[in-house]
């Protein structure tokens, strides 16, 4: 009872103190999150965890794609996708005033279609503020903000609904999740896969149609819509000026 | 430290990991399991801990609010069956 009671109470002390416990617990998590990160990838990588038969799997892989990959400089490769992206967060920046951020949560941890980045009040940022993926696909809205971090709610959390546009139908999108969301349009609305949904709520693109099909009954679409970026990759964001 | 203590530590540990990295439903599990075998407290601490990763401020606390359900439904579950 006493427990209940104490756990209560740092849960009300955390919203007359503006979230700053919170704040907290989530800067100590993206610590972990980060150093977790990087030393799954190094302990991974190394190779420690193998079995034999992994090991001849990828052998064998490998042979194959090295063939492949004497034609193809893999370090110039990498430095041409890294300067690509680095070219639309430009692109980005000189259409919206903003910053770069860096993820520092895992993306599919939250049941509230939520994840942190590293920039917060100090670095500009302020609540209200549209997330964008480096193509320019908004993502999310800043949800939280404390010194130099801030919690960002995804345009397509579970269940959440964003009033979109796409090719001449007005339609509402329902959040599904994992940079996802549906919705459905009336039957004879002109939306193809690969049209671009856009949001006036942020006055930016939210994703392109990825499937349409008639709905169960046939009296409406329905339309799948994607955020052309793969959320799990997902590292490096922009930030909007509000 | 003792079994027992050394498994419910694993849990409590199992659940902050599961809070930072895993998906959603997956801090239930050792919430459920601690809940079942002690008179755990710190299922309390882990929903507030889920919540104020992933929770905006004025959002109902989910977690929170499942912890306590799970600590007091189990409390006489636990005892029926003798857990502990």
């Amino acid at each position: 009872m006493y427990a209940t009671a104490l756990i209560i109470i740092i849960f009300l002390l955390d919203l007359v103190a503006g979230g700053r416990l919170r704040a907290s617990a989530r800067l100590g998590a993206s610590d972990a999150y980060i150093s977790f990160t990087q030393i799954s990838e190094r302990v991974f990588g190394s190779g420690l965890f193998f079995t034999r038969a992994q090991l001849a799997a990828e052998n064998s892989q490998l042979r194959a794609e090295l063939a492949q990959y004497q034609a193809d400089d893999a370090a110039y490769k990498a430095a041409n996708d890294e300067n690509a992206r680095l070219r639309s967060l430009v692109g980005l920046a000189a259409e919206t005033p903003g910053r770069a951020a860096n993820i520092v949560s895992s993306l599919n941890a939250s049941a509230y279609g939520t994840f942190t980045i590293d920039a917060g009040i100090e670095d500009g940022v302020s609540r209200g503020s549209v997330v964008y993926t480096p193509d320019g696909y908004a993502i999310g809205i800043i949800a939280e903000t404390s010194s130099h971090s801030a919690l960002v709610t995804e345009l397509f959390a579970p269940d959440s609904s964003t009033e979109a546009t796409t090719g001449d139908a007005h339609i509402v999108l329902v959040g599904q999740g994992g940079g996802n969301a549906r919705a459905q349009a009336p039957r004879d609305s002109a939306i193809s896969e690969g049209d671009v949904v856009r949001a006036p709520s942020v006055d930016a693109p939210v994703g392109v149609v990825g499937h349409v099909e008639p709905s169960a009954n046939g009296a409406d679409t329905e339309v799948y819509v994607r955020i052309p970026a793969n959320l799990r990759t997902l590292t490096l964001v922009y930030v909007g000026r509000k | 430290m003792s079994v027992e203590n050394s498994f419910r530590v694993f849990l409590i540990a199992v659940g902050i990991c599961a809070a930072l990295y895993g998906p959603p439903w997956l801090p239930f599990v050792p919430m459920i399991l601690l809940a079942m075998r002690f008179r755990a407290w710190e299922v309390m601490l882990l929903g507030l801990l889920t919540d104020f990763l992933w929770a905006p401020s004025l959002h109902v606390p989910l977690y929170l609010i499942s912890a306590i359900a799970i600590v007091w439904a189990f409390e006489p579950l636990r005892r029926e069956l003798l857990l502990s």
